[in-house]
């Protein structure tokens, strides 16, 4: 490949708004340490995400936890989920709107959703720390 | 020092508000504001009552700026299992002063959620009938200003949309049930007959008409009929909600006891046939479809009556009919268009042939520019019409609005 069909490219790939996955650090998923399950798949995680499943198995409350705005790992989560932000943002608002949930806390960083997990009995987030507090427990892994 | 001293201030602060969250009351709502330039276009050919002919025409336009809806939502999730819900709403330039628009408790119900197949609701709320009906004054939902026609607050006077979607009920259970990448939803619910009943003169009361007795103030606001409504919805939708599939249906009465008011009554000159309670049965289908980025809509409603036999063959029944597509072209901007159209046959009492019988029909395009997650820009043509053999009405409607969410 020529270097001015490598710069082309690129320019295009900007133009179009075209992205190359980065690989980046393991997504884990953290959930407060009384939820009575240890593992979850990527479908059971959309469906708690797009709020259609709000118990869990014992019957507790789920709390979905996320990120304001747009960052790497919320984009890349999303992504995990086959699912555009603008995608969940309108399946939120409509079921806020309609009182069919609660929408999602929203926080600011990874540390503040650490916090709120530890925190919050039926809480669930995703981070990329390696080292996590006491009172959270890591139910999915995704590279 | 002081630096660090308001920074755990407000760590502390925030962190506190946050944990607090999930059963702290939250409140939220929406407005949409919209500048619009209305033309009425209006070309009478014969008088529909006495068949005279005419040639007039006339053109009236008019420029606005008009708070067009805001709705103040609370929500408070009181344990894992109930859930309370209020939504207030404002329309038109609501002002109590100026005796303009509209305010109302659109719905205050509390919901026992024992699983994902079971959830109770009581207290009055929306029914869950076809998709648009459900979040039928959301307005942020909408890339339009101008709602499909039968769902437009704005219009009044015209019909009455009781004729066309169940208003309210108060008791409500929906669940879900998931096979693989779908959902199965269910929704039953009961309430009130439609709202002209709740002016209704009390049962065995003779005196005059629209004069209610001193003891009647006790009542007012409240259905002093028997008549009540019930309805369904069953509906199918796939793990991401990108095909979303429903049936709805009702059952309720009527009330042509005093048709005195709203649709074709609003012409003072015809006369209404005292049908009593007309049983009603209305039946909904929606479809709802993403496909890349082009967002699909479809919906329609037919109310048919069971008019008593001494009436017949004299209809009343009513249609509606929608589709709508939009294509994202990114993240922010969007255009779309759509069509929808409302009949009601009760016009035939007003003269054969009617151009309300033939329906109004409103095609419509625009455009939106979402400015971030709280804001969006509107653009709106709307093209509404009715064509008879007497008179041609247009009403080219231009908007440009905002809306936002708090």
């Amino acid at each position: 490949m020529s270097i001015l069909t490598y710069i082309s490219s690129l320019l295009l790939a900007f133009w179009f708004g075209f992205s190359a996955p980065v690989p980046g650090e393991t997504i884990r998923v953290i959930v407060h340490e009384s939820v009575s399950i240890n593992e979850i798949d990527a479908n059971g995680l959309l469906d708690i995400y797009l709020l259609n499943s709000q118990n869990w198995g014992d019957g507790s409350k789920i709390y979905v936890t996320d990120f304001k705005g747009s960052n790497e790992l919320k984009n890349r989560f999303y992504e995990l989920l086959k699912m555009k932000p603008a995608e969940i943002q309108k399946i939120w608002l409509k079921k806020q709107f309609s009182g069919k949930a609660i929408p999602p806390t929203t926080v600011n960083s990874e540390e503040e959703l650490i916090k709120r997990v530890v925190a919050t009995k039926g809480a669930i987030g995703y981070v990329t720390s390696t080292t996590l507090p006491e009172g959270v427990k890591v139910i999915a892994r995704f590279n | 020092m002081i630096k660090r001293f308001i920074a755990t201030f407000f760590a502390f602060f925030l962190s506190g508000a946050a944990l607090a969250q999930e059963n702290e009351l939250l409140i939220y709502g929406y407005a949409q504001t919209y500048f619009a330039q209305r033309t009425t276009e209006y070309t009478l050919y014969q008088s529909p009552l006495t068949g005279i002919p005419f040639d007039q025409y006339f053109n009236v336009k008019n420029r606005n700026f008009t708070l067009q809806q805001a709705n103040l939502f609370f929500q408070k999730q009181m344990n894992d299992k109930f859930m309370f819900f209020m939504n207030l709403e404002f329309t038109a330039n609501y002002s109590s002063r100026l005796g303009s628009g509209t305010f109302g408790v659109q719905e205050a119900w509390i919901s026992y959620r024992q699983s994902d197949l079971l959830t109770v609701k009581f207290g009055p709320m929306l029914p869950v009938f076809n998709n648009l009906s459900e979040i039928r004054n959301r307005n942020p939902l909408f890339p339009y200003v101008f709602r499909p026609v039968m769902y437009e607050t704005m219009i009044t006077g015209l019909f009455e949309l009781d004729d066309y979607l169940p208003e309210q009920a108060f008791l409500q259970a929906t669940g879900t049930l998931q096979r693989g990448e779908y959902y199965f939803d269910y929704a039953v619910h009961l309430g009130n007959s439609e709202r002209r009943y709740l002016d209704r003169r009390p049962p065995g009361y003779e005196g005059e008409e629209g004069v209610p007795p001193q003891n009647y103030n006790l009542y007012l606001g409240e259905d002093m009929s028997l008549s009540k409504a019930v309805g369904a919805r069953i509906g199918l939708r796939d793990r991401r909600e990108r095909l979303k599939f429903g049936i709805s249906a009702t059952y309720d009465t009527d009330n042509k006891q005093t048709p005195t008011v709203g649709s074709i009554a609003r012409f003072e000159t015809v006369v209404l046939p005292e049908m009593g309670d007309v049983p009603r049965y209305r039946i909904g289908s929606d479809f709802s479809y993403k496909y890349g980025d082009f967002d699909f809509e479809f919906e329609g409603v037919m109310v048919r009556h069971k008019v008593p036999a001494q009436f017949a063959p004299i209809s009343i029944d009513k249609n509606f009919l929608y589709g709508h597509v939009t294509y994202n072209i990114d993240f922010r901007t969007f255009v779309w268009a759509n069509y929808s159209w409302m009949n009601d046959n009760s016009f035939e009492l007003l003269l054969p042939g009617s151009a309300d019988k033939n329906g109004l029909h409103v095609p419509s395009l625009g455009f939106g520019y979402r400015l971030n997650e709280f804001a969006t820009l509107k653009f709106q043509h709307v093209q509404a019409r009715l064509r008879s053999p007497y008179f041609d009405l247009d009403l080219p409607f231009t908007f440009f609005g905002l809306s936002v969410i708090f």
